[in-house]
């Protein structure tokens, strides 16, 4: 069916992941399991995962699969129940300073008594090395940055879903954080304006060049925007793959989509979930 | 304003069935004036100071009243909202006392406070404090997590999240549960100056009763009915200007 052999695809190279030096964030022997209707679902066990600096990875996968858990440990907005979670070698106990998550639902995750400007600026209030006219100025930058210059005095009732989640994006990036978690952040758009938010988050990273781990469903999504895809299975979640896109930035929402290597790795990544999906299957009716 | 003229006819059209009533003879005029009769003396009330002279006390009493109800409820919401133990401590002691209703509470208050303003505010502070509180915590617990943690990922210090997230994220139920209790807050100060007043509307009221003002009981309603439809109005502008945020409309 494939028009490349697995083994033989040239463009993508597959290594083992192991946390090392490099890494600016990495999970070692994460154990994570909820009970659900009194009985225990099992989300990682013995799980590793590492992120490079600077680079813009992307985690695809089954919805339920522990995506966007495994994106909450990694940000220190969860804890592990066994395992550590490393930023920049310090052991995360709570959200640090430099690792900052963009949510699914921006409209929950704005804050609606406040406007764009103030929005934007909320990260920085309680940074007291900040005086009052470079918070300013810094803001009026990334509102600038997002695309979202004259709507600084809009309350986001006032704005689209679209608008909202540039505006949780340059709440974010305002902070400068080496690492931006992003959890399916375009999946509540319609289809232009994700093409656009992803035109957008592209410039980001090229521009700032931030680390991005950004959680998506959506294959295609995980090839165009990243580096590496590392697709899991359902839980307990292990690395049914780990992809390099070898295809060069800035990326062509038209031309890039027809790249071979484009297509390849996405043609590899969609075959794996595949046949993920039907041992799932087999397994569950055996 | 359009759309409000049958509610004011159908106010006009009772007024005018009174009147008639009263005139005409089919209702006993001595314990109901007609209109005429009640206007008139609500406007000599008025102008000779003796309506304005009940209203400040009253006045006095539902606002500070309703302001330590508000002290006291809000905080105490926000704390069973966040926090568990504080939850299960304060939890049985306010639904056993909630219920109750604050007018029973006024003989004990005269026992322990006497007659005056104390055992008053007293009164409108506990029948007042409930609805505050509650719907404080009610608002707290309905907060989405995602609020909270993205006040955690933006690195907010804990406290600040509790004022900067929470406090707002629970203003629309917050207020709320004032305008309840500024209804509740105008009842028990009335009820309580008709047990045990020196002065207030509700004295006002009982006073020109006992001495056969009948006109002048009614002005005193009339004056009540005014009061509250005000206080209304200026807490509805309150809450608009401080829930401005909640637009309903959207740009694409």
């Amino acid at each position: 069916m494939l028009g490349i052999p697995l083994s033989e695809a040239p463009t993508i190279v597959t290594a083992p992941i192991r946390p090392a030096g490099s890494h600016v964030l990495a999970a070692q022997g994460i154990d994570k399991s909820y009970v659900v209707k009194g009985r225990p679902n099992i989300v990682f066990a013995c799980f590793d995962f590492a992120v490079e600096s600077g680079s813009f990875i992307s985690i695809v996968g089954p919805s339920g699969c522990g995506k966007s858990t495994l994106l909450k440990l990694l940000a220190g907005l969860d804890a592990p129940d066994e395992g550590t979670i490393r930023f920049k070698e310090k052991t995360v106990t709570a959200p640090p300073r430099g690792v900052v998550y963009v949510f699914q639902q921006y409209s929950k995750s704005i804050f609606p008594w406040r406007t764009v400007a103030e929005n934007v600026a909320f990260g920085l209030e309680h940074q007291r090395d900040l005086d009052r006219a470079s918070r300013r100025e810094r803001c009026r930058e990334f509102i600038r940055l997002v695309g979202l210059e004259g709507y600084e005095d809009y309350y986001p009732s006032q704005l689209s879903g679209g608008m909202q989640q540039r505006v949780a994006i340059a709440r974010a990036l305002v902070c400068k954080p080496d690492v931006l978690m992003m959890d399916e952040p375009f999946s509540a758009v319609d289809a232009l304006t994700r093409t656009t938010l992803q035109q957008l988050m592209l410039n980001i990273w090229q521009s700032l060049r931030v680390t991005v781990v950004f959680v998506t469903h959506d294959v295609d999504e995980a090839v165009y925007l990243s580096g590496r895809v590392v697709s899991l299975s359902r839980a307990p979640a292990r690395v049914v793959d780990d992809v390099r896109v070898m295809l060069p930035y800035p990326r062509d929402p038209v031309k890039t989509r027809g790249d071979a290597r484009y297509i390849a790795a996405r043609e590899r990544l969609l075959s794996r979930i595949l046949a993920a999906e039907t041992d799932h299957a087999d397994g569950s009716a055996a | 304003m359009k759309a409000r003229w049958p509610g004011f006819a159908l106010v006009v059209f009772v007024l005018l069935v009174w009147q008639i009533a009263t005139v005409g003879g089919w209702a006993d005029s001595v314990s109901l004036p007609p209109v005429t009769a009640v206007v008139m003396s609500w406007w000599t009330d008025l102008a000779s100071g003796s309506i304005p002279a009940q209203l400040v006390p009253s006045l006095r009493r539902i606002t500070i009243g309703l302001g330590l109800a508000i002290a006291i409820g809000m905080p105490l919401g926000m704390l069973m909202g966040v926090n568990r133990l504080a939850y299960r401590i304060l939890e049985p002691l306010t639904e056993l006392l909630r219920p109750i209703p604050s007018a029973a509470y006024i003989p004990v208050a005269i026992l322990f406070l006497g007659l005056g303003d104390q055992m008053k505010l007293f009164v409108i502070v506990l029948a007042s404090v409930f609805p505050i509180l509650l719907n404080t915590y009610m608002g707290v617990t309905g907060i989405d997590p995602v609020l909270i943690d993205t006040g955690r990922t933006l690195g907010t210090p804990r406290f600040s999240i509790l004022y900067k997230i929470v406090f707002p994220a629970s203003l629309p139920s917050i207020l709320t549960g004032i305008r309840i209790s500024l209804g509740i807050a105008f009842i028990v100060s009335v009820t309580s100056e008709m047990i045990a007043g020196n002065n207030g509307l509700g004295y006002f009221i009982i006073d020109r009763q006992q001495t056969f003002h009948v006109s002048e009981v009614f002005a005193g309603i009339l004056t009540l009915g005014v009061m509250g439809y005000a206080m209304n109005l200026v807490f509805l502008q309150i809450e608009r200007y401080l829930l401005r945020w909640r637009g309903t409309t959207v740009r694409a």
